[in-house]
């Protein structure tokens, strides 16, 4: 015991204090760091900048309703809060002249504005906008060079539309108030179930968060995915560079060589517990700050433990006994794509199952090792969670598999860690693995 | 210390050692000689249980069952290996923990042997940054740290400079003195003279010499005839009655002869100014030749002799 500590002392240290590793482990500090500096020092310092619209009403009509409404707009609260502005206003501009060129020169002319920074955007009201019957000059355009600030666009179509439907309904001698009236009503609101507590008083259901719902299941999948892909790929090097280098034969004088392999292993699994401890405490730490520590179903952190240790270990035994039969990184980086096509997988279906995760297929998924990893993992991260039974079966089966595994690779990595010449084929690998002695 | 009995190792079709024994005494120095391929380093590899056997049983230390993490033993491989990206000592260390020595301990023996090898200055460096020499010299220490009651070391001579090899046989001639067993295969066949008591032949997998260096010698008899001429001389076997094989050594001939050395005597002298004429025992290197290259020892050899 005391050689296997060593070796995973050594290994361990050897992966976590590089640089690139600690960094990774910065991240999310820098991020909930970096979450609360931006709420204290910038929560003001939002983009407050006048965006001047310069609109081509061709229907005559409506500049005006559209420029009351900005106005209402400039003084409501998504821009000013208790006399502070807090959102950018817009400046709506008519065209000037009296008499409107023809469509192209207008293009031209208005682009070379914005292009100038003089306006923000222009857009141009089609003649035959209002009419419900519609016509050649029925549309509404919007130009800018700035693609990705959506508020102006969509407010210009949101009004715009208010603004004509309020007119149709007038046209044909309806109240538009009265239907606004008629037709209000709240959204949905969704809820968690409603409990009784020991005392049998009602226990208020919570708002369900569609956030929630995917974020924290997509999280914790996320994260296992990398805490086993920051963790086991390293021991394929370590194993192909003490082989390259020579080191294994000497190390093989002094240690068996399922010592050797439980070495490494318990270095893939402790850096993956502590690359995995350091983004939960942040998510906790992150999560306590907004008040939403409730999202974590009660006992999901220790799933999650639970299921990374079972894959640490089988993908870490994967990694470890495959290399060790390879000549060079060139070979090791077939095996390698082999065994991440088996990660990737279920990290590919997480939508999937995370948004039926009693179906057929999260459910079968969820109950086949290796990819059950994850995919019961998404399962117990959405309320209210698989049947018991199905958790338990699923862990007996992957500590049935990673038993096998860890069993096939320690074989394999006894005859192949002193193997030269070339790698094996599939299927003197698996006569490796059975043959005596 | 070492009792090998009817080992066979079978490597596909490859028969690499068969019924294979072997008998090491405890405190000797046992060299190990055999030409490439013949099974030496799968037989080392089989003491230490790197490998199993396919049949025939080993002991080490008189226990049958001995695990291969033995930390009395000390195995320096032909192919070194260290980490080329970590600190010597830190390297020395962890070889040092696999031995089962605490880290103090470890670190005291390395401090220890590092001082005695002129290598203190370069306990902190990266191995990569050492020259070969210096990495064989770490090598060795890791091999040692641990004071082991048998080392075996695999080609330990290879690649090392006349300063650096005497420093490395004095070390381990030292540690055969304080009760160290060493068990060392070379190629080198005057190093094994110089320094085995013992010496064992494997060649393509069986034993084919074994026993103290004089009896190996002694079962050989006086066959070999060594001599000088003050003058060149064109010598072939025919020459010289009853030689069946010569050689040219440089400043000497060597002879092997089934004959009367009295008459080959007489016929050197009317060849040319002779010298010096001797007859000797066969060099170690002329019977592991003989045994390992039987069909290419030069065979009535014609050469000037400038």
């Amino acid at each position: 015991m005391r050689k296997i500590i060593a070796i995973a002392v050594t290994e361990y240290r050897s992966i976590v204090l590089t640089k690139s590793f600690l960094f990774s482990l910065l991240i999310p500090f820098l991020l909930y760091g970096g979450m609360i500096f931006a709420g204290i020092f910038l929560g003001d310092k939002t983009d407050l900048e006048d965006r001047t619209l310069v609109l081509v009403d061709r229907t005559g009509v409506l500049l005006d309703p559209l420029t009351e409404a900005n106005k209402e707009r400039n003084r409501s609260s998504s821009v000013m809060k208790e006399g502070k502005q807090v959102g950018p206003k817009f400046v709506i501009e008519s065209y000037g002249e009296m008499s409107l060129p023809e469509t192209n020169e207008l293009l031209v002319e208005l682009s070379d504005k914005v292009r100038d920074g003089e306006i923000f955007a222009f857009a141009i009201i089609g003649g035959d906008y209002p009419d419900p019957e519609g016509g050649e000059d029925d549309y509404l355009h919007y130009y800018s060079n700035s693609p990705t600030f959506n508020r102006l666009p969509d407010w210009l179509s949101r009004t715009v539309k208010d603004q004509i439907e309020d007119q149709r309904f007038k046209d044909a001698g309806y109240d538009q108030k009265e239907i606004s009236i008629l037709t209000s009503h709240n959204q949905l609101e969704r809820f968690n179930l409603a409990e009784v507590d020991e005392e049998g008083n009602l226990i208020e259901p919570e708002e369900e968060s569609q956030i929630a719902a995917f974020l924290i299941p997509v999280g914790l999948v996320m994260l296992l995915f990398i805490s086993i892909q920051m963790s086991t790929p390293v021991l394929l090097n370590s194993v192909i560079e003490e082989k390259m280098q020579r080191i294994a034969e000497v190390l093989l004088s002094s240690v068996t060589p399922l010592q050797l392999l439980w070495g490494k292993l318990v270095a893939g699994v402790g850096v993956g517990l502590t690359f995995s401890t350091v983004y939960l405490i942040s998510l906790s730490f992150s999560l306590r700050y907004f008040e939403k520590l409730q999202w974590v179903p009660p006992g999901t952190y220790i799933w999650f433990f639970i299921f990374l240790l079972v894959g640490l270990l089988t993908y870490g035994s994967l990694f470890a006994g495959l290399s060790s039969v390879c000549q060079d990184i060139k070979d090791s980086q077939n095996f390698a794509g082999t065994i991440v096509v088996i990660l990737v997988i279920p990290l590919m279906l997480t939508m999937v199952t995370i948004e039926a995760p009693n179906g057929p297929l999260a459910t079968t998924l969820s109950l086949i090792p290796p990819i059950s990893v994850m995919t019961m993992l998404s399962r117990l991260a959405v309320p209210p969670g698989p049947p018991e039974w199905q958790i338990y079966f699923s862990l007996a089966m992957n500590i049935i598999f990673t038993t096998c595994v860890v069993w096939g690779s320690s074989r394999l990595f006894r005859i192949g860690i002193l193997s030269q010449g070339k790698t094996p084929t599939w299927k003197e690998i698996i006569r490796w693995i059975f043959q005596r002695g | 210390m070492i009792e090998i009995n009817q080992v066979t190792k079978q490597f596909r079709e490859h028969l690499a050692v068969d019924r294979f024994d072997l008998s090491v005494p405890e405190g000797s120095i046992f060299g190990f000689i055999g030409p490439n391929g013949s099974g030496k380093t799968t037989t080392l590899r089989m003491i230490l249980r790197i490998i199993e056997p396919d049949s025939g049983t080993i002991e080490v230390f008189g226990r049958p069952h001995h695990i291969t993490a033995n930390n009395s033993i000390g195995y320096l491989p032909e192919e070194r290996g260290l980490y080329r990206k970590m600190t010597v000592m830190r390297q020395l260390i962890y070889f040092g923990k696999l031995k089962g020595l605490s880290k103090s301990q470890a670190m005291d023996a390395a401090n220890e042997w590092l001082k005695r090898l002129d290598l203190v200055d370069w306990k902190d460096k990266k191995l990569e940054t050492l020259s070969k020499g210096m990495s064989q010299k770490i090598q060795f220490i890791a091999t040692v740290l641990a004071r082991p009651r048998l080392l075996i070391l695999d080609e330990p001579f290879t690649g090392l400079d006349p300063v650096n090899l005497d420093v490395i046989r004095q070390a381990l001639l030292d540690l055969q003195r304080s009760g160290t067993t060493l068990l060392f295969s070379t190629h080198d066949m005057h190093m094994a003279e110089e320094m085995c008591d013992h010496i064992c032949m494997i060649y393509k997998g069986k034993k084919v010499l074994d026993g103290s260096l004089n009896r190996i010698q002694a079962d050989y008899g006086e066959d070999t005839l060594k001599f000088r001429f003050r003058n060149a001389v064109h010598l072939s076997a025919e020459d010289l009655p009853g030689v069946t094989h010569l050689k040219n050594l440089g400043r000497f001939w060597e002879a092997r002869h089934g004959g009367d050395s009295h008459k080959i005597l007489k016929a050197a002298v009317g060849l040319g100014e002779l010298e010096h004429f001797e007859v000797v025992h066969p060099s170690l290197h002329d019977i592991f030749v003989r045994i390992a290259q039987p069909d290419q020892v030069i065979d009535a050899q014609e050469v000037d002799h400038a």
